[in-house]
C-alpha cells in the first residue's frame, strides 16, 4: 500500500479541522441575536453545549470502534443498512455545498466591510466568495498535508478573539448585564428551549475528524482524542466568550450591533483602541471563514470517496489524484457551491438561501440522528461478542444524544423540516440507479 | 391444520382492494373537487394512473414473492432489516389508527338516523361494539371476514354504480359548460385537486399483504390488485363526472351531501326525503366494510415482521385457522383505547395528530416498494427480459412520482413529525433486536 507513504494529519491537525469547521463565520454575529434572551441565553449556551458534546462522544466512540473512512456515512451504513448510508452520505454532501456557500457569502461581507469601494455591489461579492471557494479548492487538490497546515494556522488565529474574550474578557463582565435574568417575552422554558435551539447549530462539524479517517495517523486513537478535545474546547470557548460579551456590553447596543465582538472588544480596550480592535477581529472572523472553507472541502471529497468505495457513489468520486485527493468530489462540490453563491447575487434567491440553510442544517440534525444511535445498533447485532456491562455507556449517551437531535429537528419547524423529509426520499431513486449500475454487471 | 384452512379466492381479494380504498372520502369529494372544474376530473385520471402504476408494482413484487405482508415484505426484502422494520412499525399503527378513524366516521353517519348516537358515551360504546364484532368474524378466518368484505363492498357500490353509470343519463352538459376552474393556472388547479384525490387510493396494496390466506397467491393476489385499483379508478371517475354533470357546480361547491343532491335530480320528486337516508345508509356501509377489510389486515404485518424478528415474538402465533390472534386482539385493543380517548377533548387533539401522521407512514411504504423492483433487478434477485426492464423503470418512476406527491400533498407538518415519528422507533428497533433469539 501506497498509504503508508502518504503524508498524515496527526493530533493537533486533526483537532484543528474540528475546531476549524466547528467556528465558522456565524459565532462572531451570534452574540446579536442571543441578546434578545438575556442570562438566560447563557443556560441555552450550557444546554446545546451538553448536546453537542454528547454527540461528540458518540463520534469518539465509533471512531476508536470503526474507524472506517466516511464517519457518519460508514457509521450509519454499518448500523441500518445500505439505504440508510446512502441518505446520510447524500443528505451531508448537500449540506456541505449548502455550508461552502453561506460560510463564503459571509467571508465576502466581512470582506466587504474593509474594503467597501470594491465590493459595495452583490455580484462583486459574490464573485470575491466564488474565488475564495475555488481557491481553497486548490489547497485541498495538493493533498492532505497542505490543508491539514493551513487548518492549524487558521484554527489558531480564528480562536484569538474567543480567548481573548473569554480569558480577559471576563475580568470586565458588569453583573448588573444579567439582570432581569431573561430579558424575551418567554417563559423561562420556553426562552431556554429557543436559546438552546439557536446556539446548536453553531456547534455542528463536531464529528468533522472521523471522516477522513485514512489520512489521520493511528486513527483508532488520534480521532477520538480530536473529536473530544476540539468540540469540548469550542463549548468551553463559545459559553465563556459568549457570557464575557454579555457581560461586557450593555443589552440595548448588543442587540443592535453588527459585529459584537468588535464591541465588546473596544468596551476592553478603550475608544482610542477600539477601530484597531475592530479591524483585528473582522480578520480574525475572515481567517474563520477560510478556515471553515478549507475543512469543509476536506469532508466534502472524502464523504463521496467513501460512499463511492462501497458502490453508493458514482465510481468516479472514488478516483484520486497524485496526492491522494478526491478531486472529482472537490471539483463537484466547488462548482455547487459556486453555482448557488452566484445565484444569491440575486436577492430574490438571497432571500430563499436563508431557507436552504435551514433546510441543510436539517439534514445535518438528520445523519447525527442516525450517527447518535448507530453504535448501540451495532452492538446490539452482535451481542453475542459484547459483555452485558458495555451496553451502558453507549444507551445512556445515545439516548441524551439522539433525544438531542429529534428535538432540535422539531424545533427547525415544519416547513424546513418538509423540505428536509422530502429532500431525503426524492434521492431514492438515485440510491436504486447506483446499486442497478454497481450490481447489474454481475448480474448479468 | 394450516393447509386446510379455507383461503381466500380471487373475487374475495378484489372485494379486500375495492373495500378498503373506498371508504367514506368519496361521498364528500365531489363537492371539493368542483372549484376546480374540469381539473377535478383530470385530476382523478392523473392520479388514477400512478395508482394503476403503483397497483402494477405491488402486483408484479407479489407474483416474484407472495409473502405475508405486502409493502413490508417488499421493503424488508430490498432495503434490509431496518427499514423493514420501520416499514412494519409505521403500517401496523396506521392501519389502527386509520381503522378507528373509520368507525369514528361510521358511528356519526349512524347518529344521522339514529339520534341518541350522537351522544359522546353511546356512540363511542357503539363505536366499540363494532371494532369486536368485527375483530370476532376475523377471528373465525380470513375466510369468514372475506365473504362478508364481499357482500359489504357489494352493497357499498350500488350507489356508486346508480350514479357512476345510471347517472349518466341526467347529465345535462350545460353543467359541464360551466365547470369553469377558479382563478387558477391549469398547472396549479391539477395540483391542488390532485392533493385531494391521491388519497382517495390509500388502501390498494390490501391484497398483498394477508399472502397467506389466498388461493394461489402469486396469481390472484396482482390480479386482484391491479382488477381491484382500476375497478375504483373508473368509479371515481365515472362517479364524480356524473355528479358534476347532474347537479349545477354552483350548488354542488356549498353541498353537503353531494351524492344527496345528485340521486334527488334522478328520481321521481316522491322518492325525495328517502334518498338522504339511502345515501347515508350506503356511506355507513362503506365505512363498516372499510373497517372490516382494514381489521383483517391489522395482524398481518406485525404477523410478518415477527416472524423475520422485528416485532415482539408473540405477534409471530396463529391459531389453527391461521389467524394471528394475538396481534388482532391486541391491536383492536388499542383501537379501543384509542376511542374513548376521543371521549375527552384533550385527547382528541392528540388522536387527529396521531391521525395525520399516519398518513405519512403509511406513504412511506408505497415510496419504498415503487421502486423495490427496479432495486430487485439490480441485485438479480428478479430475472426479467430487457424488455420487461425497461417497462419496470417505466412503472416504477410514475409510481414513485405518484408517491411522492401524495406524501407532498399530505402537509408540511405531517411530513415532519411524521419522519420523527419513524425516527423515534429505532429504540425499539434496537429493544426488539436485542431480545430476539438466534
Amino acid at each position: 500500500m501506497s498509504n503508508s507513504q502518504k503524508p498524515k494529519l496527526g493530533f493537533w491537525s486533526a483537532t484543528s479541522l474540528v475546531i476549524g469547521t466547528v467556528v465558522g463565520s456565524g459565532i462572531f454575529m451570534l452574540p446579536a441575536s442571543m441578546a434578545a434572551y438575556g442570562g438566560i441565553g447563557i443556560m441555552g449556551w450550557t444546554m446545546s453545549g451538553l448536546g453537542a458534546l454528547f454527540l461528540a462522544m458518540c463520534f469518539s466512540r465509533l471512531s476508536r470502534k470503526f474507524p472506517k473512512i466516511g464517519g457518519p456515512y460508514a457509521y450509519s451504513r454499518r448500523a441500518f443498512g445500505d439505504l440508510i448510508g446512502f441518505q446520510v452520505a447524500s443528505s451531508y454532501w448537500v449540506r456541505g455545498i449548502v455550508s461552502l456557500a453561506a460560510i463564503s457569502i459571509a467571508c465576502s461581507s466581512y470582506l466587504s466591510s474593509l474594503m467597501p469601494e470594491f465590493l459595495g455591489d452583490p455580484l462583486a461579492r459574490s464573485y470575491a466568495a466564488m474565488v475564495m471557494i475555488i481557491a481553497l479548492t486548490g489547497v485541498n487538490l495538493l493533498g492532505v498535508k497542505p490543508v491539514g497546515v493551513f487548518q492549524i494556522v487558521t484554527s489558531a488565529v480564528k480562536i484569538i478573539p474567543l480567548v481573548f474574550m473569554a480569558f480577559v474578557g471576563i475580568f470586565y463582565i458588569n453583573l448588573d448585564h444579567f439582570t432581569p435574568f431573561n430579558v424575551s417575552n418567554l417563559g423561562n422554558m420556553e426562552a431556554l428551549m429557543a436559546a438552546a435551539a439557536v446556539t446548536f447549530f453553531s456547534f455542528m462539524g463536531m464529528e468533522s475528524a472521523t471522516i477522513p479517517s485514512d489520512d489521520v495517523e493511528n486513527p483508532g486513537k488520534t480521532i477520538p482524542r480530536a473529536t473530544i478535545f476540539g468540540t469540548s474546547g469550542v463549548i468551553i470557548l463559545y459559553l465563556a466568550s459568549a457570557t464575557a460579551v454579555l457581560g461586557v456590553v450593555p443589552l440595548d447596543m448588543l442587540a443592535q450591533s453588527k459585529a459584537p465582538f468588535s464591541l465588546a472588544a473596544e468596551k476592553i480596550v478603550g475608544a482610542e483602541w477600539g477601530g484597531a480592535a475592530g479591524l483585528f477581529i473582522t480578520i480574525c472572523a475572515i481567517v474563520s471563514c477560510l478556515g471553515a472553507l478549507n475543512g469543509y472541502l476536506l469532508l466534502q471529497g472524502k464523504m463521496p470517496l467513501a460512499a463511492a468505495q462501497d458502490g453508493l457513489f458514482p465510481k468516479i468520486f472514488a478516483r484520486e489524484n497524485n496526492k491522494g485527493a478526491p478531486w472529482v468530489g472537490l471539483i463537484t462540490c466547488a462548482l455547487g457551491s459556486c453555482g448557488l453563491v452566484y445565484m444569491t447575487a440575486s436577492p430574490v434567491v438571497a432571500e430563499q438561501f436563508n431557507q436552504v440553510c435551514l433546510i441543510a442544517a436539517f439534514l445535518g440534525l438528520f445523519v447525527y440522528a442516525y450517527s447518535s444511535v448507530a453504535e448501540i445498533v451495532v452492538m446490539v447485532a452482535d451481542r453475542d461478542n459484547v459483555a452485558k456491562g458495555d451496553f451502558v455507556r453507549p444507551t445512556v449517551i445515545g439516548i441524551f444524544a439522539f433525544s438531542y437531535c429529534i428535538w432540535a429537528m422539531a424545533g427547525t419547524g415544519a416547513q424546513i423540516g418538509f423540505m428536509g423529509v422530502l429532500f431525503i426520499f426524492m434521492t431514492l431513486p438515485i440510491y436504486v440507479w447506483m446499486c442497478w449500475k454497481s450490481l447489474k454487471p454481475k448480474a448479468a | 391444520m394450516v393447509s386446510k384452512q379455507k383461503k381466500m379466492g380471487l373475487w374475495m381479494a378484489i372485494a379486500l382492494v375495492v373495500g378498503n380504498v373506498i371508504g367514506s372520502g368519496i361521498f364528500m369529494l365531489p363537492a371539493s373537487l368542483v372549484q376546480f372544474g374540469i381539473y377535478g376530473i383530470s385530476s382523478w385520471v392523473l392520479t388514477g394512473i400512478g395508482a394503476i402504476a403503483l397497483a402494477l408494482v405491488f402486483g408484479r413484487l407479489c407474483h416474484k414473492f407472495p409473502k405475508v405482508g405486502g409493502p413490508y415484505a417488499f421493503s424488508r426484502y430490498a432495503y434490509g432489516d431496518f427499514v423493514g422494520f420501520q416499514v412494519a412499525w409505521g403500517y401496523w399503527i396506521a392501519v389502527w389508527v386509520s381503522t378507528a378513524a373509520l368507525v369514528i366516521t361510521a358511528v356519526s353517519y349512524a347518529a344521522v338516523i339514529i339520534p341518541p348516537l350522537s351522544d359522546p358515551l353511546t356512540g363511542t360504546m357503539t363505536a366499540v361494539g363494532i371494532i369486536w364484532f368485527f375483530t370476532l368474524i376475523n377471528a373465525r378466518g380470513a375466510h369468514t371476514a372475506g365473504a362478508l368484505q364481499i357482500l359489504m363492498t357489494l352493497l357499498k357500490l350500488i350507489p356508486i354504480i346508480l350514479i357512476g353509470i345510471g347517472g349518466w343519463f341526467f347529465v345535462s352538459t350545460e353543467n359541464f359548460l360551466m365547470l369553469e376552474p377558479q382563478r387558477v393556472t391549469p398547472f396549479s388547479a391539477l395540483a391542488q385537486a390532485g392533493a385531494l384525490t391521491l388519497f382517495a387510493f390509500i388502501g390498494i396494496e390490501s391484497a398483498t399483504i394477508p399472502a397467506n390466506d389466498v388461493e394461489k397467491p402469486h396469481v390472484n393476489i396482482p390480479r386482484a390488485t391491479i382488477i381491484g385499483t382500476v375497478v375504483c379508478a373508473v368509479f371515481y371517475v365515472l362517479v364524480t363526472a356524473a355528479v358534476m354533470g347532474i347537479v349545477p357546480p354552483d350548488v354542488l361547491s356549498s353541498s353537503k351531501a353531494p351524492f344527496v343532491d345528485a340521486v334527488q335530480r334522478m328520481v321521481p320528486a316522491t322518492f325525495g326525503p328517502w334518498v338522504k337516508y339511502f345515501i347515508i345508509v350506503s356511506a355507513l356501509v362503506s365505512c363498516l366494510g372499510a373497517t372490516n377489510g382494514w381489521i383483517l389486515l391489522q395482524a398481518q404485518v406485525p404477523y410478518a415482521a415477527a416472524k423475520d424478528n422485528l416485532f415482539p415474538k408473540v405477534f409471530g402465533s396463529a391459531n389453527a385457522k391461521g389467524v394471528p390472534l394475538f396481534g388482532l386482539i391486541s391491536s383492536s385493543i388499542f383501537i379501543t383505547l384509542f376511542l374513548f380517548a376521543t371521549m375527552s377533548p384533550t385527547l382528541v387533539e392528540q388522536f387527529n395528530t396521531i391521525a395525520i401522521i399516519s398518513v405519512f407512514t403509511i406513504l412511506v411504504p408505497y415510496l419504498y416498494s415503487s421502486v423495490a423492483e427496479v432495486l430487485l433487478i439490480a441485485k438479480g434477485e428478479i430475472k426479467v427480459s430487457p424488455f420487461q426492464q425497461k417497462t419496470s423503470i417505466v412503472i416504477a418512476l410514475i409510481a414513485f412520482c405518484y408517491a411522492l406527491w401524495a406524501m407532498a400533498g399530505s402537509g408540511e407538518t405531517v411530513v415532519l413529525f411524521g419522519m420523527l415519528f419513524l425516527l423515534a422507533s429505532i429504540p425499539i428497533y434496537t429493544l426488539i433486536r436485542r431480545s430476539r433469539e438466534h
